[in-house]
């Protein structure tokens, strides 16, 4: 009897470890979505205090867009309409200077802005961070070192009316001119950039920098006033800074 | 019940690497469940999020991208319901939990780790953005976090950090009679972060301390399973250190679960760890649009898995 259950169990122990016994099995999303957009109460209940707040402050409607602008291309709706904004923010604030430049970085612009209404909450969700708008005085040499950076990673930008053929730059120009190395330009960006987040070492030791305090997300905020008490709409657009042939 | 199959590793592997099949329903996954629990398996869900960013509420109605979906109370309703149908549930999430909309600029934080103390979440790692008010605000913030920050890469002796009783550089949860070891790892924070917000923080290097510490789960505290939480993004075009990398460059490590890059993945990639033993790596999206899971039935006998993946649309 011992002899027999012994033989079994050596069996059932050699035909179950002599295969590795996997199984997958794939389930669509829409199966174990929820049907009914069920809400837990009792978090609704805990949020309801901070909501309170968050709506009161940033549920305010302050300008309409013709249409989406987003992060789609090289050349994108949304980087020109930020680049818009600080030169709004930078011709109001650092009066005594014209500026040349506007660059932002891609990652810092955070999502998309939708058709339609603007409102407060959704300017602090595309720039939520609390970076401060400087101004940096900047060598043209430094400049077309960051060129090739700035077009790989597509870094939103104004003041550059930039040309390339395949990857090569054949033409790049500020304010309709070739950009000379020994040139000193002005140029707006944040105070995370400028101390040389994302890559952008080039910012570091400039000629000079000074910062306004201004938060960068005040300065897109502002802008929509400004076009709302001006009863403009935002209007998406790309003007061919640049120019990409194969 | 056509659609289960009992297959080899190979087979396995090809299925995890492209081919899908749809289960036909509910009911029939739920008394395979119950066939195998009969059989003496031993089920374990996990459920995980990344790269949250605050996004308490849901998006709103007129965004272009994911109109209406997400939002925490989706989320744990979505919980509940999963626990109430689940023995040994496992929550993880692989850090960014802050920055990306009005309710941490106002709060910091805090509505953030009530919410996901209220989902009883087991257990985070630490994102980049975790850091974007600074170490002494993650230590301020953790008042309100019942759940346990993973990390073994870090040194957070010179950190504010240094006061917390809550980061660990692994930990063990115990869900029924199964042992699952948690370690994390997280990125190199320079040019990620401001320098002041980090101050005195040392990384070191993500491969040797995961290879250390899953070790030390998988041999000396014999976990039947080993995660390893991971906040250095899924894969890079350069030799920046990836999910991918870690997977490959390691051993003792059973499932990844990352973050930073916000990738949306369907199932898990299967890859061969340093060993040519299998691991995976899996990542949902951002924003808590997705709540992952992956359903594991452990054979009575050694080595052997039953793996279903499923993400959930929120």
């Amino acid at each position: 009897m011992i002899w027999r259950i012994s033989i079994i169990v050596f069996l059932f122990v050699f035909f179950t470890s002599c295969k590795n016994h996997y199984i997958k099995q794939k389930e669509e999303f829409a199966h174990l979505a929820l049907k009914d957009n069920s809400e837990n109460k009792t978090s609704l209940d805990s949020i309801s205090r901070f909501k309170k707040k968050v709506d009161a402050e940033t549920g305010r409607i302050i300008s309409i867009s013709e249409g989406e602008l987003t992060k789609d291309g090289a050349e994108t709706t949304l980087g020109n309409f930020v680049c818009d904004a600080l030169l709004y923010a930078a011709a109001n604030k650092f009066k005594e200077e014209k500026t040349d430049v506007v660059i932002l970085n891609r990652g810092g612009l955070r999502t998309n802005l939708p058709k339609g209404e603007i409102k407060v909450v959704n300017i602090f969700e595309l720039m939520p961070f609390e970076n401060e708008m400087v101004s940096v005085k900047i060598t043209g040499e430094k400049l077309l070192e960051f060129l090739p950076l700035l077009l790989e990673k597509k870094h939103p930008f104004f003041g550059f009316k930039i040309k390339i053929e395949g990857s090569k730059i054949t033409s790049a120009l500020i304010n309709n001119l070739e950009i000379e190395k020994t040139n000193i330009y002005n140029l707006i960006t944040s105070d995370y950039l400028a101390n040389g987040g994302d890559n952008f070492l080039f910012l570091k030791n400039p000629v000079e920098l000074k910062n306004y305090n201004i938060k960068i997300r005040e300065a897109i905020i502002a802008y929509c006033d400004y076009l709302a008490i001006n009863n403009k709409q935002i209007i998406p657009y790309k003007d061919g800074r640049l120019e990409v042939s194969k | 019940m056509g659609d289960l199959k009992f297959q080899n590793r190979r087979d396995f592997l090809k299925y995890t690497l492209g081919t899908t099949f749809v289960l036909s329903g509910l009911n029939s996954y739920s008394s395979e469940n119950v066939n195998l629990h009969k059989k003496g398996f031993k089920k374990l869900t996990i459920l995980y999020t990344n790269d949250t960013h605050s996004r308490i509420e849901p998006f709103p109605v007129n965004d272009p991208k994911y109109p209406g979906e997400a939002g925490c109370a989706k989320r744990a309703f979505l919980i509940d319901k999963i626990r109430s149908e689940e023995e040994n549930v496992l929550l993880l999430d692989a850090g960014d939990i802050f920055q990306g909309t009005p309710y941490f600029n106002y709060f910091n934080g805090e509505v953030e780790y009530k919410l996901m103390s209220l989902m009883k979440y087991d257990a985070t790692t630490f994102g980049n953005h975790d850091f974007d008010l600074g170490s002494e605000n993650i230590l301020k913030q953790m008042t309100h976090a019942s759940f346990d920050f993973i990390n073994c890469n870090y040194d957070l002796k010179d950190t504010a950090l240094a006061k917390n009783k809550k980061v660990f550089p692994y930990k063990i949860y115990k869900k029924g009679s199964l042992k699952i070891g948690v370690l994390g790892v997280g990125i190199d924070l320079q040019n990620l972060v401001d320098k002041k917000f980090i101050n005195g923080l040392i990384y070191n290097d993500p491969v040797i301390n995961a290879n250390k510490w899953a070790e030390v789960l998988k041999k000396d505290e014999k976990c039947d399973y080993v995660i390893c939480l991971s906040h250095l993004g899924y894969k890079y075009d350069n030799a920046k250190l990836s999910d991918i990398g870690l997977a490959t460059q390691t051993k003792n490590i059973d499932l990844i679960i990352g973050g930073h890059t916000h990738t949306f993945l369907n199932n898990p990639d299967v890859l061969k760890n340093i060993e040519a033993s299998e691991v995976q790596v899996t990542q949902v999206g951002w924003a808590g649009i997705w709540l992952g899971r992956i359903d594991i039935n452990f054979s009575p006998y050694n080595k052997k898995i039953l793996q279903s993946n499923s993400n959930h649309k929120i």
